[in-house]
């Protein structure tokens, strides 16, 4: 039996079932927690054990440390595995576990305050001779003229981002002094909302820029690993969409570089567990650290697919201290791309869909990899994040990776409600981003054949085969009296 | 003079096939209505299908296009395979009430059956109320019962998985009723806002309005 014997998930949907498979397979007894809307969820069945945790909002009962901390006692649970998002990079949370004599499957809490603070790990970068963009703090409720010569000394357009912020949230651009004046209240006040602090920094925007970033892991004395680079531009609203690793068209001096850059600020921070260095690249060449992110990527999989490495397991393995494989026993094979599934609607402006999935087909096939968190006869409702499932594809090279999702997209039939999925087919079946013309740019610059309407004859034939699934139309068309039929507009 | 509230859709009322009952009112029905079914897209747009034949194939007009097919049995809930006169497709059906969701040839679509539920979106039309297109909870109001309008003034702001989102006026007049408050969470179709009836009396039509009842609060 491993040492960690049983781990407790405190997440849900798709990354919950993911690290649960793993543990499964090495052998740990996993423990799900989950609110009561979320009791036909995927991650509910497939624990060993999985406890309802109580609490109104459904959010908030992911958020509820206390209440996950004593479910794990309860469970017999020796350590907690965070996955992304909810607690996974709150610091207080790190700590609370190990008071309760728990493992934290992650980093320790100093380096998630380090980290999680933008303002302070922006600065702690620069002094390990990191390169960041020029920036300044601005101070809650400060007048505008107070940081006007600021924001003139570094240029227009300028980025607002929250110190405590990250995956994109609560982020602005502003393109001159008035909208600079509109846009700080705007941004402190969603930084409070979403992150419980209200302090924001406005940095250089990058324009036409490649989000590109770099996993590692550490040891915790300084020892660390890298597995490489993924290419993340393709954004929307900030938001990533798609993920490739490697990131295609980088020299190798260029990646090197990015890559060398990763190590030493993880090993000066003597970062323990997976994290992930992001970096904005501008057209240029010149590259700036965002932030990093101590906790397990959404696009991890696309990692381990071109390393051949399970990073759960390493995550779990480095929490039972066990020493990190050496670099030179891995080397990245391949190219693999990943999309992300969400339930919303591309036609209405991307809104967020909700309703019951009545019918989920999966993709299958050599070098497909569908990490789901949705099945059958689950409601989608507006309580969660609306992804719900990544589709990655490797391949043995970039275009055998792309051509292999495109047929898997085309593959996965999500019925019940709407869903980004042939959006994203037409993403990676462009011919801009077949010739991997990336910036975070690029949805917005493709938005009109990225929304392409079907042919007209596709379409009619949609809506013919949509009239044949009501059974009163099936019954009109097949079954209605011939005296009927040669009535009206009838024309048989 | 009142405006249309909606165009009038020339549809079957295929949906009361259960209360419909007997062959003679079917028939007649039919005859006065024809065989039309109206389908709203996914994007909203109001689609109307014509059913011109029924054997030894089906024959369906859309528009310009006519599609002639036949639906062959798969003996597997969902999977649908149509004959297109020798060209096989493939795909998956799912039905829940008015909405019809479809997987054929690599493709998603979903259309809902139209003229049949309520609370159609407001815009454009002189409906009184604001619906909510999605369920969501509501972050902020900006504006009060009472308060005079404009079209596409800020209303309220609302969140729906962690995404905000503005909820405008879709046409002048003033606010009857806010239905929700801060904090307060809401179900699709639920009414957000009440806005008065436009009514015919000149005197209350912009702009002229605007301005009188903006100084009166």
């Amino acid at each position: 039996m491993p040492e960690l014997h049983t781990i407790l998930v405190a997440n849900r949907g798709e990354i919950a079932c993911r690290i649960i498979r793993t543990g499964k397979r090495l052998g740990h007894r996993m423990v799900a927690v989950y609110h009561h809307e979320d009791r036909l969820a995927p991650h509910v069945a497939m624990a060993d054990q999985a406890i309802e945790l109580q609490g109104a909002v459904p959010t908030a009962a992911y958020l509820d440390a206390a209440q996950i901390i004593a479910v794990a006692q309860q469970t017999g649970a020796v350590a907690i595995h965070p996955g992304y998002g909810f607690l996974s990079e709150n610091a207080a949370f790190a700590r609370a576990v190990s008071d309760a004599g728990l493992v934290f499957i992650g980093p320790d809490a100093e380096s998630m305050r380090l980290m999680g603070d933008k303002l302070r790990s922006r600065e702690f970068a620069r002094a390990h001779g990191v390169p960041v963009a020029p920036s300044f703090e601005i101070e809650a409720g400060a007048p505008v003229q107070s940081f006007e010569a600021a924001a003139q000394a570094i240029g227009y357009p300028l980025l607002i981002k929250a110190s405590a912020g990250g995956g994109g949230k609560g982020m602005r651009v502003v393109h001159d002094a008035a909208e600079l004046g509109s846009a700080v209240p705007l941004a402190a006040g969603e930084a409070s909302r979403y992150f419980g602090d209200g302090r924001i920094y406005a940095e250089r925007l990058v324009p036409g820029p490649r989000h590109i970033e770099v996993q590692v892991l550490g040891d915790g004395q300084g020892g660390v690993l890298h597995l490489g680079e993924r290419e993340c531009s393709i954004q929307r609203r900030f938001q990533k969409i798609v993920e490739e690793a490697p990131s295609p068209g980088l020299s190798e001096a260029l990646r090197q570089s990015i890559i060398d850059s990763a190590v030493r600020l993880a090993s000066a921070a003597r970062y323990r567990n997976a994290g992930t260095v992001e970096f904005i690249l501008g057209s240029d060449g010149v590259f700036y650290f965002l932030e990093m992110n101590t906790r397990l990527q959404v696009e991890h999989p696309v990692t381990e697919c071109v390393w051949g490495v399970d990073l759960v397991a390493l995550q779990i393995a480095v929490a039972s201290g066990e020493a990190l494989p050496s670099q030179t026993s891995l080397a990245p094979q391949g190219h693999a791309i990943e999309v992300r599934i969400c339930a919303e609607e591309p036609e209405r402006d991307f809104r967020p869909a909700t309703g019951r999935i009545g019918l989920l087909r999966e993709p299958s096939g050599e070098g497909v990899r569908l990490d789901s968190g949705i099945r059958e006869g689950q409601s989608i409702t507006p309580a969660f994040d609306s992804m719900l499932a990544k589709l990655i594809a490797h391949g043995r090279d970039r275009e055998a990776a792309r051509v292999r999702l495109i047929h898997a997209l085309e593959q996965t039939a999500l019925l019940g409600v709407a869903s980004n999925i042939d959006y994203l087919g037409r993403v990676v079946a462009h011919p801009a981003f077949a010739a991997a013309g990336l910036h975070t740019g690029f949805v917005a610059e493709h938005a009109e054949t990225l929304l392409a309407e079907a042919p007209p004859q596709q379409a009619a034939l949609a809506l013919a085969a949509s009239a044949l699934g009501s059974r009163d139309i099936r019954i009109m068309v097949h079954e209605t009296p011939d005296t009927a039929a040669r009535i009206g507009h009838w024309r048989n | 003079m009142r405006r249309r509230i909606r165009p009038r859709v020339s549809a079957i009322g295929v949906t009361d096939a259960r209360a419909r009952g007997s062959p003679r009112r079917q028939t007649a029905e039919l005859k006065e209505n024809g065989l039309k079914i109206v389908f709203d897209d996914s994007r909203g747009v109001r689609q109307q299908l014509d059913i011109v034949a029924r054997r030894p194939v089906q024959i369906f007009e859309v528009g310009e296009q006519r599609i002639g097919l036949r639906e062959l049995d798969t003996g597997e809930a969902g999977r649908v395979r149509l004959d297109l006169g020798g060209r096989i497709v493939e795909g998956w059906r799912w039905v829940a009430g008015n909405d019809v969701y479809l997987h054929l040839e690599g493709r998603h679509w979903h259309f809902r059956r139209a003229g049949v539920e309520a609370g159609e979106s407001a815009s454009g039309s002189a409906s009184a109320d604001i619906r909510a297109d999605m369920p969501g909870t509501v972050v902020a109001l900006h504006a009060e019962a009472g308060a005079e309008v404009a079209e596409g003034d800020r209303l309220l702001t609302i969140e729906s998985m962690k995404l905000q989102m503005m909820v405008t006026a879709p046409r002048a007049g003033r606010i009857s009723v806010i239905h929700v408050e801060v904090n307060s969470s809401f179900d699709r179709g639920a009414t957000l806002v009440s806005l008065e009836a436009e009514d015919t009396d000149p005197s209350r039509l912009r702009p002229d309005s605007e301005t009188g009842r903006a100084k009166a609060n």
